[in-house]
């Protein structure tokens, strides 16, 4: 190999290096460059959620959603007035009325203060005798014991005599009241662990639900229940619900007189010897089937009942009777005897 | 015979200098095969934190943070992205922002980029995160960087127990002109 021949290989080669770097820079020039990938950290998303509480009443025979819509309202009555509340479909069998009268009957008045009818039907009534003094007396209608339906209308006719008046308070969640035929829950739905606290009452659980021990909460007054329910993330959730604990009624002895009436039916009559003192409105029913009748002639499975300050006659197909607290339908306060 | 050897050689030196050239590619020798380059390398490490969490929530923020040390004989200049993924590949890698990048270079933190950004976006290691007045990172030394997202406050249930992660992907380059940034 002589110098010529070496000089054209040096020619080639630097026509060759040219050729790469010309073409190619970024791969020639990599050696200068880096590219370098590294896992630097992870973090979980928590458990955000706070836990779904559903607060529900339960009986034996059914349970109700206590919703969280709130449609209080209602209306004043005085004098000779009436008032027939708006009820939502969706809503009705939710409503409680909440019936408080202020002020004192100057006179004996038979009349009643206040019927309320369901369609035509008359399904309590108030005597002025329960309004004689100036306390404030309450008195609690639950549409969900009388089994009605959205189709019926309730009427609530007024005749208070100057000086008082009626405040009907329509409720639908806001206020729930508790009887020994009912139970509060509160149903929890979380993916962890849950913890429940309250400011009255105890609380045990069974599952996804817990119960409300209402033996420490006081009776017959207004409650304001906080329940306040955490999981495991420290998600919270409050539930605020006002209730009223029902003191038992005593038991109560009431003479009825039966005379017979027609074939097979009897005349019952109420005298106003009673001692007892009700708070609530009561009914009555038979222990088998049986029918009443008012005197305006209309017959029913049942017949409603005030306070018995005053003589109270009806006919009746049975002497076989419970009076039974309005309220609480399942409860009887009397067993009454047959004739 | 003559002419059939100098083909021969010829080709042999090409192999050898294409060869040479091409394996450059994929190593960080400190030698350069031409040898007419400036002798050095250009290498980082990068250091990630313990940096794990397991209690954030939507609109909630958490930060990263790992070392960049130049490992290489050369100064270099930085630029890079972040790579995000969820353990369910099904969720937005979006629904995570960053709100800020800070990185100290010997003078503490100074926040380069201010969010809301897109972690993929590529930030250039400057005061402004440019490719303007690009800052070195000199041989033996190491940055901090701060990377602080937020889980987007919209982000629904489907994200709840979701993990998270995320990687770094950062590029250097010799500081002469001429050099290219290397392709992610």
């Amino acid at each position: 190999m002589n110098k010529k021949h070496i000089g054209a290989l040096l020619t080639g080669s630097v026509i060759l290096s040219f050729i790469v770097f010309r073409f190619f820079p970024a791969q020639s020039l990599s050696f200068f460059s880096q590219v370098v990938t590294t896992a630097i950290g992870t973090f979980s998303v928590s458990d955000f959620i706070p836990p779904e509480v559903t607060l529900e009443l339960r009986s034996e025979q059914e349970t109700w959603v206590i919703l969280d819509e709130n449609t209080v309202g209602g209306q004043t009555l005085v004098g000779q007035s009436s008032y027939s509340p708006d009820l939502p479909t969706e809503l009705i069998q939710n409503v409680s009325f909440f019936i408080s009268f202020e002020g004192a009957v100057p006179f004996y008045q038979s009349t009643p203060c206040l019927v309320t009818k369901v369609t035509s039907l008359v399904v309590f009534r108030v005597s002025c005798d329960q309004v004689t003094d100036s306390d404030l007396h309450l008195v609690l209608l639950p549409l969900r014991d009388l089994g009605f339906t959205s189709l019926e209308t309730v009427l609530f006719e007024a005749l208070l005599p100057e000086g008082v008046t009626a405040h009907i308070e329509k409720s639908s969640a806001s206020r729930v009241y508790l009887t020994a035929a009912y139970e509060l829950t509160a149903t929890v739905q979380d993916a962890s662990e849950i913890s429940l606290t309250s400011n009255v009452g105890m609380f045990s659980q069974e599952g996804d639900t817990f119960f409300l021990d209402d033996t420490t909460i006081p009776k017959d007054e207004l409650v304001s229940l906080e329940i306040v329910v955490t999981d495991s993330y420290g998600n919270k959730t409050v539930k605020q619900q006002e209730i009223i604990v029902v003191a038992e009624d005593a038991l109560a002895s009431v003479p009825v007189s039966f005379y017979p009436d027609t074939e097979n039916t009897w005349h019952a009559l109420i005298d106003g010897d009673s001692s007892a003192t009700w708070f609530q409105p009561k009914y009555i029913v038979a222990d088998t089937q049986a029918l009443f009748r008012d005197l305006s002639g209309s017959w029913s499975d049942w017949y409603p009942v005030d306070r018995y300050l005053e003589s109270v006659s009806f006919s009746t197909s049975n002497t076989s009777l419970q009076l039974r607290n309005f309220v609480f339908k399942s409860q009887p306060l009397i067993e009454r005897y047959a004739k | 015979m003559r002419r059939k050897s100098l083909v021969l050689l010829s080709t042999l030196a090409f192999l050898i200098l294409s060869v040479g050239t091409v394996l450059a590619y994929f190593s960080f020798t400190t030698t350069t095969p031409l040898g007419w380059f400036e002798t050095g390398s250009t290498q980082i490490e990068v250091l990630g934190q313990s940096t794990e969490s397991n209690n954030l929530a939507p609109g909630e923020t958490h930060s990263f943070e790992f070392s960049v040390q130049n490992t290489g004989t050369l100064p270099v200049f930085m630029r890079g992205y972040f790579d995000a993924a969820w353990s369910d590949q099904g969720l937005d890698p979006a629904m995570v922002t960053g709100l800020s990048l800070e990185v100290d270079s010997g003078n503490g933190l100074e926040e380069i980029k201010a969010g809301p950004f897109d972690v993929a976006d590529i930030v250039y290691f400057s005061a402004d995160s440019t490719d303007q007045n690009l800052w070195f990172l000199q041989p033996s030394e190491t940055w901090i960087v701060r990377v602080t997202v937020q889980l987007d406050p919209a982000a629904d249930t489907e994200y709840m127990l979701a993990q998270y992660a995320l990687s770094s992907v950062l590029g250097v380059k010799e500081i002469e002109a001429s050099v290219p940034w290397p392709a992610f």
